[in-house]
This record gives C-alpha cells, sequence and structure tokens, in this order.
C-alpha cells in the first residue's frame, strides 16, 4: 500500500517531462531512496498513518524540478556540438608603454562555489620585442577586455553572469597568457582573485612587479626585476630564484615559501606562514600571530624584526657574525649560537661577543617566540 | 537569521560535504542524505533534492562514480562511489574550506 502510494507520489512528479533514458534512470533512483526514506520515517514513528508517512519523506525531499530539469539541460547540450569557445591573440609595441595591467579580480566566486571556473593567468619572457596576449576562453561569451592609452595596457578577464556561476554542468575556464619582452622597463600590475597566477622568467632589471592576491595561487619563478610589492590574502604563494632590489610584502592568512631570493625585504605577515630558505639579503620583518622561519645564506645587511604573539626561526650562516639587539617584553628567546647581541629586556638571551661584525639583527618582541640558529 | 547564513553555507559547500560521506565506502542517495542529518545532529536539513543536483554534478566532474547495487539483499538501489580524483578534491576544498575560514573569521571578528 505504501510502496503504490510512493509510486503514484513520483509518477506525478515527473509528469510534465518527456521520457528519456536518464530521467528514467534518476526516477528509479529518486524512488528506491523514497522507500528507504519512508522505512526510516516509519521505524522511527510507528503510529504515524501511510499518508503521513508519506508526506514527510516528500517534504524532505523538496524540489526536484531544478535536478529534472537540468537533465533535460544535459541533453540539449550534448546536442549542440560546438561548446562556445573564443581564442583572442594580440601584439603590441612596448614603445612608450609604462604599465601592463592585468585585472582578475572581478568578484566571481562565493563561498565553496568556486569549482565551475577556472583562471589561468601566465606572465613569461617573450621571444621578440613585442608584448603578446593570448587569451583563451571555454563556456564563457564575454571576452578579455583590453584597453589600451599611449602609457598603459590594460587586459581585463570578463565578468561570470549568474546563469554560468550556477550552471553546474558548464565548467568555464579562461587562460591568459602575457609575454613581455627583456627591453621592456615599465611596471607589471597583477590584481587577482581566486586564480592560477605563474609569473616566470623575466629578466627586466628596471620593472616594477605590483600584485594584490587574494585566494589565489600564485608562483614567482626565476625573476630579475627592480622591486616586488606583494600583497596577498588568503593566498599560496611561492618565490623560487628571485632577484630583487626590493621586495616589499604584505601577506595575511597567507602560505608563503620563498627560495634561493635576493632582495632588500619589508616583509609583513599577519596569521600566516612564512617559510624563507637559500636567502640572501637584508631587511624589516614584521610576524604578528604568524609562523616566520628565515634561513640566510648570506646576510647583505640589517635585519630587522619586529615580532607581536607569533614563533620566529632565525639561522643564519655559522661563519657569518653579526650584532644582535633585542628587546622582549614576553615570551621565549632561544639563541642556539654565538652571537654579539644586546638584550634590552629578557632574561633568557645568551651569547658571546664577535667582534668585527658588520651587520645587525635586532629584534623586537611582545610575546611569542624567537629562535635564533 | 543565524540559521539561514549557515544553510547558505551547508548549500554552497555541498559537494564536499557529500565527497566526505564517500571517503570511507559507498554509500545510495537516502544514506548519504540520512549520514548528513545525522552528523548535523538533526539541527539542519540540506533537502534530498539539492543531493542529487550535488551527485549529478559530482559525477559529471569525475569525482564520484554511479552504479546500481545488487538487488539480492531487499531494494534495488543506486550507489555512488568516490574517485582518485573526487579524493583530489576533496583535500583541496578541504583546504580551500580552510583558508575561507580563517578569512571570513577575521572579517566577522570585531
Amino acid at each position: 500500500m505504501m510502496n503504490e502510494n510512493l509510486k503514484t507520489a513520483v509518477d506525478k512528479l515527473f509528469a510534465d517531462y518527456e521520457m528519456n533514458q536518464e530521467l528514467q534512470d534518476f526516477k528509479d533512483e529518486v524512488l528506491s531512496d523514497l522507500e528507504a526514506s519512508t522505512d526510516l520515517i516509519k521505524e522511527k514513528d510507528s503510529k504515524l498513518s501511510d499518508a503521513q508517512v508519506v508526506k514527510q519523506a516528500l517534504s524532505q525531499l523538496g524540489d526536484l524540478k531544478p535536478v529534472i530539469e537540468s537533465i533535460t539541460v544535459i541533453d540539449e547540450a550534448n546536442n549542440s556540438q560546438v561548446p562556445p569557445q573564443d581564442t583572442l591573440t594580440k601584439d603590441f609595441e612596448i614603445a612608450g608603454l609604462l604599465n601592463i595591467d592585468i585585472d582578475t579580480s572581478t568578484p566571481r566566486v562565493l563561498v565553496g562555489m568556486d569549482t565551475n571556473f577556472t583562471t589561468v593567468v601566465s606572465i613569461k619572457e617573450s621571444t621578440d620585442s613585442k608584448v603578446h596576449v593570448v587569451y583563451n576562453s571555454k563556456n564563457i561569451t564575454e571576452t578579455l577586455d583590453v584597453a589600451q592609452t599611449d602609457t598603459d595596457l590594460r587586459l581585463t578577464l570578463p565578468e561570470l553572469n549568474w546563469k554560468q556561476r550556477w550552471s553546474p554542468f558548464k565548467k568555464v575556464r579562461m587562460t591568459l597568457e602575457v609575454s613581455i619582452p627583456k627591453k621592456y622597463a615599465g611596471a607589471i600590475t597583477l590584481n587577482a582573485n581566486h586564480s592560477d597566477i605563474k609569473v616566470s622568467s623575466l629578466d627586466n632589471k628596471k620593472s616594477d612587479l605590483f600584485i594584490h592576491a587574494q585566494g589565489s595561487r600564485l608562483k614567482l619563478n626565476d625573476l630579475t626585476l627592480n622591486s616586488i610589492d606583494l600583497h596577498a590574502s588568503g593566498a599560496q604563494v611561492f618565490v623560487t630564484k628571485v632577484d630583487a632590489v626590493d621586495f616589499s610584502s604584505e601577506v595575511n592568512a597567507a602560505d608563503v615559501i620563498y627560495r634561493a631570493t635576493k632582495a632588500k625585504f619589508n616583509l609583513s605577515s599577519e596569521a600566516g606562514s612564512i617559510k624563507m630558505s637559500e636567502i640572501k639579503g637584508q631587511g624589516i620583518f614584521s610576524n604578528s600571530a604568524g609562523y616566520l622561519n628565515i634561513e640566510f645564506d648570506e646576510l647583505l645587511g640589517h635585519v630587522e624584526l619586529e615580532s607581536e604573539a607569533g614563533e620566529n626561526i632565525f639561522k643564519v650562516d655559522p661563519i657569518e657574525k653579526f650584532n644582535f639587539e633585542l628587546a622582549a617584553k614576553a615570551g621565549t628567546v632561544d639563541v642556539k649560537r654565538d652571537a654579539t647581541f644586546e638584550a634590552l629586556a629578557t632574561d633568557y638571551a645568551r651569547g658571546t661577543t664577535a667582534k668585527n661584525a658588520k651587520n645587525n639583527i635586532k629584534a623586537q618582541i611582545y610575546a611569542g617566540t624567537i629562535e635564533l640558529r | 537569521m543565524s540559521r539561514q547564513i549557515s544553510s547558505d553555507l551547508l548549500r554552497g559547500n555541498v559537494d564536499s560535504i557529500v565527497l566526505s560521506t564517500l571517503l570511507k565506502n559507498p554509500r545510495y542517495g537516502f544514506e548519504i542524505f540520512n549520514t548528513i542529518k545525522e552528523k548535523t545532529d538533526n539541527q539542519f536539513e540540506l533537502k534530498e533534492a539539492t543531493l542529487y543536483s550535488s551527485y549529478k554534478r559530482l559525477e559529471l566532474q569525475k569525482d564520484i562514480e554511479s552504479y546500481w547495487g545488487d538487488e539480492t539483499k531487499g531494494a534495488r538501489r543506486k550507489y555512488y562511489r568516490i574517485t582518485k580524483q573526487g579524493r583530489k578534491t576533496y583535500k583541496d576544498s578541504l583546504a580551500n574550506w580552510e583558508d575561507t575560514k580563517k578569512i571570513i573569521d577575521r572579517l566577522i571578528a570585531e
């Protein structure tokens, strides 16, 4: 009796649609799941009438219309053979160009809904003297927006509309490749939101690279630049083989790895994790409630650290002599090697004086740990 | 109001939630629904229809596979199992979620 009731109810749900094999399969699935559902409802409350049980099961089921219609939509999609695809290739002269601006930041992500599209941006060296832009997209009709003035080249990826955002069966993919010649001396600005970004093999000693990244994966590899200014939040950043006069970065809840990098740093981290190894450099490091681990191959100047409630580990080449200047309010400072230091307010730091030390390491800590090896 | 926000969040992460229920063994549709319901102590309820959309989506992305089960033990049921790629998707979305959580925590905090 109950099964008959269910069958009638399911028939009704599918009555308006033309049956095909996939829909029939789905209908069978819904019926068998509803049987399991009613069994459980009955098991929990045996006093309920059959009609009440079915009613409760259907209310748990919810509205099947979107699923059923999506199955019909898929069939239509299968019939149209070519998915929308877009390719755009353009070349630009660099004469007079001062800024190349790439923007993938158009808001297009809701929490947890970022599986429907991929954005991949790759910036690399051009083989000739022009800037080359190659854009490819799948399942999105809007194209790359290219705006050019005498001094600026601006590339903006299109925004997904609501339909594209919520249409789970059509994955949107955008790839943008920008090649930049060695002679280019202007700035490169990158504004990224939930994108995969790769900047590699650039040898532009006069160029400045500005990056604002949110929730993105960012790889900077094999770069020689004048300066890098990186702002990242909730992002993953990998920096390898980078040589820059100045490297400033402000990261927030980001995971950052630097390797084989040479620069004068100005680095600040909030609640993130920064691991740096094979570092040649100097600079200011500020860490609040994050994790900072730096292995210096070579100190090129003074190092200053300010830390608030974070964990900081410094490793300096054992033959390197340096002065260590420390101010601690609370927390632990663990100096595991000889260093010249001046402890202003701690009862923990110990060490010996290194004569003729060229460079200072200056640390200020409010709470947290500093380890110097 | 708080319930409203929470169920929006739940719906937004439904694919990851479904994948998580399949990590150990294949399950059929209603079983997935019931597992999720029990996991939340009946506090929130996603409709089965929402889950069906998710199964379709995940299947198309090759994160899960479906097959009709053996009928010898009572009713014939459609089962879902997670694929290798699905496990990777799950791992990735878990990491994404951790990041998102951190940011939301920061943004919502005073």
